[in-house]
């Protein structure tokens, strides 16, 4: 299965504009996470050490067109000093991880409780069933913010209040295919030849249900990196003291009360996260493109 | 083609293509006829023929990302001039019955909705009277209730809606109804009163273009006949010369399959496909006649004022 | 039958909404950790033992678990749901404060962002391909890819500069000019007569407001565009157009008709991912919705407020999803009958 997603990335990679540039931002994106893990200007304080040094230097404003008070600080300083350059480019694996981990997790947990739903017996297909639905319902933000009142701060709570509020997508993709592909004939006479569960989900279901939700997962990429950084933005605009972990959205967050005086707090990083979501957004539009025949037909006015 | 009465449709040296990614696709290519005022007149040919591209071609519905060369015109109305079209001009004025007529309604709106636009299209300020009027009178020529204006489409019976569809063509009171495969969707006992109702038509002074694959529903129902196959004209003429005379393979063929009878003399000489060339006769490959004359395009010969036929065979 | 379905979703409905306040119990008790500690905001000092001791007692802790489900279902049906430890007041009356505010600026969103929305989807399908549409179709993505509260940030620093003041919900000098009805100062201040404060609401509310649009705007484009391009082969509409019946009357009648269903359920779920946007923006802009409230209850580990604003906030998306299905159905006449 390996062998066949790479030839079918390739493909993608050559016959779809969009997907291409999507395909590079991101890779642009984690060139930058690799940088920012070995060799940030300032790497303590991108990790949020406070140095000394670094309080003689707060506030410092970003080297703008016109205006640049120290070269070795092109995004400027924070509130505490510390270079936010550095805090950006550490960022970048975060950023990027916590979208992997959300997306990963969610697909797991989404994909193993749809086929089940779909090829269990009537209880259990209507407890999960109710159980996606009550999941739905649930606000990500405020699932998070419970969280982080019993388990604390973290990278891990976020993620968690995500993935409890994203498996239910992807488990009602998954529970739609396998109901309808038990109706197919070759689930029948598999099942009367006398293949177990465990096979038939293996060789016939996983493989249908996977790539169909694989493409909306990844269509929903850009969106979830967005909705991590929002959450992360509540929990920075709630703290009472500084950040140290270079979430993006938290520094935005927590910059948000210097907006009149360090602005470029919230607004740098801002331009960082909305590039790594155009690029997950464009991989995710050149992939629908390129899975559903009818999108890329040529189209002009009918009228 | 020579006729006495006007030709309302004119095609001379029409070919229609669609781009693909291996290359243009030509679906029509140089087909000349003409098709005279309120005859009856049948395009045969099998699936591919390009028979429905030329009725939709007719009747204004192709896409506009298709390739054009040669002439149509419609009604006086030049539709195609070579790669400049006009391709929706004919709307209106040539109306289309579609092969499937329960997908053919707007489902969301019941049916005397549908007849009010169909006749709000032609004349902006009818008056509510008029309109009630000339409904009642469309449903009565289709022998329907006027119940069924109440009903949504999805709620008729297959030949209720195709009923339906011709009357709501008659309502847009065109010059020309081009009927798509009229029998394909219909339980057998419907097709001859489909066929009646078609031949009704001419009384209205409308010309009926009928696209069809069944050659015997034609030879009921229509006065000309043109076959096609592989997108060139193969055969044209007036329904009794063809068919009590078939000039070229396909045809006889044709009549054979339909009627169980034999047609032509010889037997059929199963060959190899010499490779599907764009060059030469375009039934080559499957004719029991062919000779090395067949590597060229034959050319569409009359032998009388009204039958014409594309084959070297046939023109000795 | 459409009155079987609306009952159906509708009991269905109800049963989630159960299925919230079981899962508020397991938030409560459940979570790792003593509940009764959590429930009074993790005290440190002297006093921390004997709030415990209270928190045990109020929340039913030392009773039998069969009761304490009885308690939790009771408490809720009767807008018990505890203080909230921020603000001192009843919870009930902060988290319903708390969504009215946010369902002003959300709902304004949506009015914007749907009839726009379906007018430019509109456009862009009936000129694929064009430039419009290529450039339609890179504003949408991009509007999907910003981070709204980045922008709102952008916004506020625009308008600062511009010497223009939409923070909060309202002026300080129009907050005592009306009586507080429904919580939303844009239709107390109607209700009061009083044009100006409405004004004032109005236009605090409407820079927030068109910030939260910008993404249900970008769907339903979107969507608009695809699904209405594939309506514009079908069958039907094609036979419509041979019959001579064209221009924007028979894409209205013809085509549109039938992507309204599939909008309006999505419409229903995008509303869910909406609401993170607008508690974002308010923050930024200082609207006291479930956004700031939240925020001001995370440091004080105000968890009760938090587990009311779950349950209303839950209840709303409830409401939300099955209106939306029901008009999804709605709108199919083979539905009904």
């Amino acid at each position: 299965m390996i062998k066949q997603l790479s030839l079918d990335s390739a493909k993608l990679l050559k016959k779809s504009p969009k997907f291409r540039l999507g395909f590079a931002i991101t890779l642009a994106m984690v060139f930058l996470s690799v940088v920012g893990l070995i060799a940030s200007p300032y790497a303590d304080e991108g990790w949020g050490l406070v140095s000394p040094e670094a309080l003689t230097r707060q506030g410092l404003p970003p080297c703008l067109p016109f205006s640049c008070p120290s070269l070795s600080h092109l995004f400027g300083t924070d509130e505490m000093g510390r270079d936010l350059l550095s805090r950006i480019l550490v960022g970048t694996h975060i950023a990027l991880l916590q979208v992997v981990s959300v997306l990963l997790l969610s697909l797991f947990l989404g994909i193993f409780l749809g086929i089940l739903a779909g090829y269990s017996n009537r209880v259990v297909e209507k407890l999960l069933t109710y159980l996606t639905e009550l999941f739905m319902v649930m606000p990500s933000f405020i699932v998070a913010a419970a969280f982080v009142v019993v388990f604390g701060r973290g990278m891990l709570t976020v993620i968690m209040a995500l993935v409890l509020t994203w498996w239910p997508w992807y488990a009602k993709t998954a529970y739609t295919i396998v109901r309808g592909l038990r109706e197919l004939d070759f689930i029948v006479i598999c099942e009367v030849m006398g293949a177990s569960r465990a096979y038939i989900i293996f060789k016939h279901i996983l493989p249908n249900t996977l790539p169909i939700v694989l493409v909306q997962a990844i269509g929903d990429a850009g969106s979830i990196a967005i909705e991590i950084a929002s959450i992360n933005f509540l929990i920075g605009t709630a703290s009472a003291q500084s950040i140290d972990l270079p979430e993006w959205g938290m520094i935005m967050g927590y910059g948000l009360r210097y907006i009149r005086t360090y602005w470029w707090i919230t607004i740098y990083p801002g331009t960082f996260l909305l590039i790594l979501a155009l690029g997950l957004v464009l991989m995710g539009d050149g992939l629908s493109e390129y899975i559903s025949p009818v999108l890329r037909r040529r189209w002009k006015s009918w009228i | 083609m020579d006729i006495n009465s006007e030709s309302i449709v004119k095609a001379e040296g029409l070919s229609i293509g669609y781009e693909t990614d291996e290359g243009i696709l030509w679906a029509v290519k140089e087909v000349s006829f003409e098709v005279p005022k309120t005859s009856v007149f049948c395009i045969v040919g099998e699936s591919g023929s390009g028979k429905t591209t030329l009725g939709n071609a007719i009747s204004g519905l192709l896409p506009p990302y298709v390739l054009t060369q040669g002439y149509l015109v419609v009604d006086n109305i030049v539709v195609i001039n070579n790669d400049k079209n006009n391709l929706k001009a004919a709307r209106g004025i040539a109306v289309r019955i579609p092969q499937n007529p329960s997908s053919a309604l707007n489902p969301y709106l019941k049916v005397r909705a549908l007849f009010e636009d169909v006749m709000k299209s032609k004349a902006k300020n009818v008056s509510k009277a008029e309109v009630r009027e000339a409904i009642v009178k469309y449903l009565s020529i289709m022998q329907l209730d006027e119940e069924v204006l109440e009903l949504y489409p999805y709620q008729l019976s297959g030949g209720m809606a195709q009923r339906v569809a011709i009357a709501l063509a008659l309502a847009a009171k065109p010059r020309i109804i081009v009927a798509d495969e009229p029998t394909s969707n219909l339980d057998a006992y419907l097709r001859s009163s489909v066929g009646s109702l078609l031949k009704r038509l001419i009384e209205f002074g409308i010309t009926v273009v009928v696209i069809t694959h069944d050659i015997v529903f034609a030879s009921h129902v229509c006065n000309y006949i043109v076959v096609m196959y592989g997108g060139r004209v193969v055969e044209v003429g007036k329904v009794e010369e063809v068919l009590s005379q078939p000039l070229h393979p396909y045809t006889m063929l044709l009549i054979e399959a339909a009627t169980l009878k034999k047609v032509s003399t010889n037997s059929m000489r199963v060959s190899a496909i010499e490779g599907v060339g764009e060059s030469g006769c375009v039934y080559k490959s499957k004719c029991p006649y062919r000779v090395n004359t067949c590597q060229a395009v034959p050319l569409l010969k009359y032998v009388s004022k009204t039958h014409g036929v594309a084959c070297w065979r046939a023109i000795t | 039958m459409l009155l079987a379905y609306v009952l159906k979703r509708v009991v269905l409905s109800i049963l989630i909404i159960f299925g919230v306040i079981a899962l508020s119990y397991v938030l409560i008790y459940i979570m790792p950790g003593n509940p009764a500690y959590t429930w009074v905001g993790k005290p440190k000092g002297p006093k921390a033992a004997e709030a415990i001791q209270i928190a045990v007692r109020e929340l039913g802790l030392d009773k039998p678990f069969y009761i304490q489900l009885y308690e939790v279902t009771t408490r809720f049906f009767s807008f018990n749901w505890g203080v909230s430890l921020r603000f001192k007041q009843p919870v009930a009356t902060i988290a319903i404060r708390s969504l009215v505010a946010t369902l002003e600026a959300l709902i304004i969103a949506y009015v914007i962002a749907i009839p726009l929305g379906i007018l430019i989807g509109s456009i862009a399908a009936l000129y694929r391909s064009s430039l419009g549409d290529k450039a339609i179709y890179t504003l949408t993505s991009i509007l999907i890819a910003s981070p709204r509260f980045w922008l709102a940030a952008l916004t506020l620093i625009i308008l600062q500069a511009l010497n223009v003041n939409v923070f909060g919900r309202i002026g300080v000098e129009y907050q005592p000019t009306i009586t507080i009805v429904t919580g939303s100062y844009i239709i107390d201040s109607l209700i009061s007569g009083r044009i100006d404060t409405f004004l004032d609401a109005l236009t605090r509310t409407l820079p927030p407001a068109l910030l939260v649009s910008l993404y249900p705007f970008a769907l339903v484009v979107r969507i608009v565009r695809i699904s209405l391009s594939e309506k514009l082969h079908e069958e039907y509409f094609r036979q419509a157009l041979s019959y001579g019946i064209s221009g924007w009357y028979a894409v209205k009648r013809y085509a549109l008709r039938s992507v309204i269903p599939v909008l309006a359920q999505i419409m229903g779920i995008t509303i869910a991912y909406s609401l993170v946007d607008v508690a974002t923006i308010e923050s930024v802009f200082g609207r006291e919705g479930v956004g700031i409230a939240l925020a001001k209850a995370i440091p004080y580990n105000d968890y009760p407020l938090i587990i009311g604003l779950l349950t209303v906030v839950s209840i709303a998306f409830i409401i939300s999803f099955t209106v939306a299905d029901i008009v999804h159905k709605l709108v199919d006449p083979r539905v009904r009958i």
